[in-house]
């Protein structure tokens, strides 16, 4: 097919249009990412509802509704791991908290690495009470596999929280079935039940305010009726 | 919508897509001069899969293991692609053979998700039909460079003189065998380990 040389000027500029966008977009800083500051999402007592939730039903005018976390099933455990990393512990049973997020993630991961900072921000501002987070760390790749690199990721990412090496993979599979994702969060409570679950980066409001609420929870199971 | 476009655009420099990106480039070099039908096909076929398994409409995984189906299909096509003679039917060969190589493809993503993959992925089971768009242009997204690729045979004559040419169309069959033999024998995972640690190296 003969085109002109300004139809093949045209082509051309639109081919190379094409490599100049992927190179901003790969190449912009979005290490910026705002993390949510824990508490200040706190959902409001009027008229709050539960994003993505069926839990909660349309408040009446002036009544308080609390946000109530949907019950999504009971937690698998975790098991078949190849060593544990910031903890004494090895098993779950031992690592977990009276809230515990539980999040599938590998350190080659771009997006997984994208969600560190909201969770390093939410590990510090609940930990104390009573929040603790577990990562297992499932490869992708080979040189993820590696529990050296693991660890010196971890340390260099400032992951302060337990971390299980999933090197078989088993609970990858085992907890997501299929497809499978990177990373994919989930929130467990004191009763084994798992009340959040998210594929990606994103909802970092929603995690919050599961979390806030299951604290308040446990809180209220602990010291029970006033 | 935009924006799922240009996370998928950006998700090509990103190692978890580097599956899809080889199933890509096996079809794109066996549909020689045919090269935009098989990219298109294969993004088509990608996206498809990959909004069915989102979706929990089906259920298939072959990221992890052996997959002797898929890899003979794979094969398959990819000779299929390659060698279709000339004529009517070539672009019918060509179509159809990277459809079912972009789906084949969509059946072992594992995805990275970013904010916006993520939101198409987390409401796909409950709203399947509302998820077909935003996922087909995130798809879209990655085959843009493939797509630009694409276009330069139409740009320069001679770039499409050497995409016509046997051996290109005989290197995409060739990989594309090895890809599929790799899935038969399941080390399709460790034969993309190896790519990325040359890559990366």
């Amino acid at each position: 097919m003969n085109r002109s040389p300004a139809q093949r000027l045209a082509l051309t500029g639109v081919f190379v249009a094409a490599i100049v966008m992927v190179v901003v977009y790969v190449g912009r800083d979005d290490t910026t990412a705002q993390a949510t500051a824990p508490g200040s999402t706190e959902p409001q007592p009027t008229g709050a509802e539960a994003p993505g939730s069926d839990a909660n039903p349309t408040p009446t005018p002036g009544t308080a509704v609390a946000f109530v976390p949907p019950d999504l099933g009971p937690v698998p455990d975790i098991v078949d791991i190849s060593g544990w990393l910031n903890t004494d512990g090895s098993s779950f049973a031992e690592v977990r908290g009276p809230v515990t997020i539980v999040q599938f993630w590998t350190f080659g991961c771009h997006n997984c690495r994208a969600t560190l900072p909201h969770l390093q921000e939410l590990y510090a501002a609940r930990h104390d009470d009573g929040l603790e987070i577990i990562g297992i760390h499932a490869h992708e790749f080979d040189r993820e596999r590696d529990p050296n690199n693991v660890a010196e990721a971890v340390v260099d990412l400032g992951v302060t929280w337990p971390v299980a090496l999933d090197t078989n993979k088993t609970n990858f599979v085992a907890w997501q079935g299929s497809p499978r994702f990177w990373p994919r969060t989930y929130v467990i409570d004191g009763d084994g039940r798992i009340r959040f679950d998210h594929i990606g980066e994103g909802d970092y409001d929603e995690l919050v305010a599961t979390v806030d609420a299951l604290l308040a929870e446990h809180d209220a199971a602990v010291t029970g009726p006033a | 919508m935009i924006a799922a476009f240009f996370e998928g655009v950006g998700a090509i420099a990103q190692p978890c897509t580097l599956p899809v990106l080889l199933s890509a480039a096996v079809f794109a070099l066996a549909g020689g001069r045919n090269l935009g039908l098989a990219i298109v096909a294969h993004t088509v076929g990608l996206a498809f899969m990959a909004w069915a398994r989102f979706g929990r409409t089906i259920s298939v995984d072959l990221a992890d293991g052996p997959a002797v189906i898929a890899g003979l299909i794979v094969a398959g096509a990819a000779l299929v692609v390659a060698f279709a003679p000339a004529g009517g039917y070539r672009r019918l060969a060509v179509g159809g053979g990277a459809l079912l190589g972009g789906a084949i493809a969509g059946a072992v993503w594992q995805p990275c998700a970013g904010t916006e993959l993520a939101a198409i992925v987390n409401d796909a089971p409950a709203n399947r039909l509302g998820a077909l768009v935003p996922l087909s242009v995130y798809v879209a997204g990655t085959a843009l460079v493939a797509l630009a690729v694409a276009m330069l045979p139409t740009a320069a004559p001679a770039v499409q003189r050497v995409m016509s040419g046997r051996a290109v169309m005989t290197s995409g069959a060739v990989l594309g065998v090895a890809l599929g033999a790799a899935m038969v024998v399941g080390v399709w995972g460790d034969v993309v380990n190896e790519l990325l640690e040359r890559s990366t190296a």
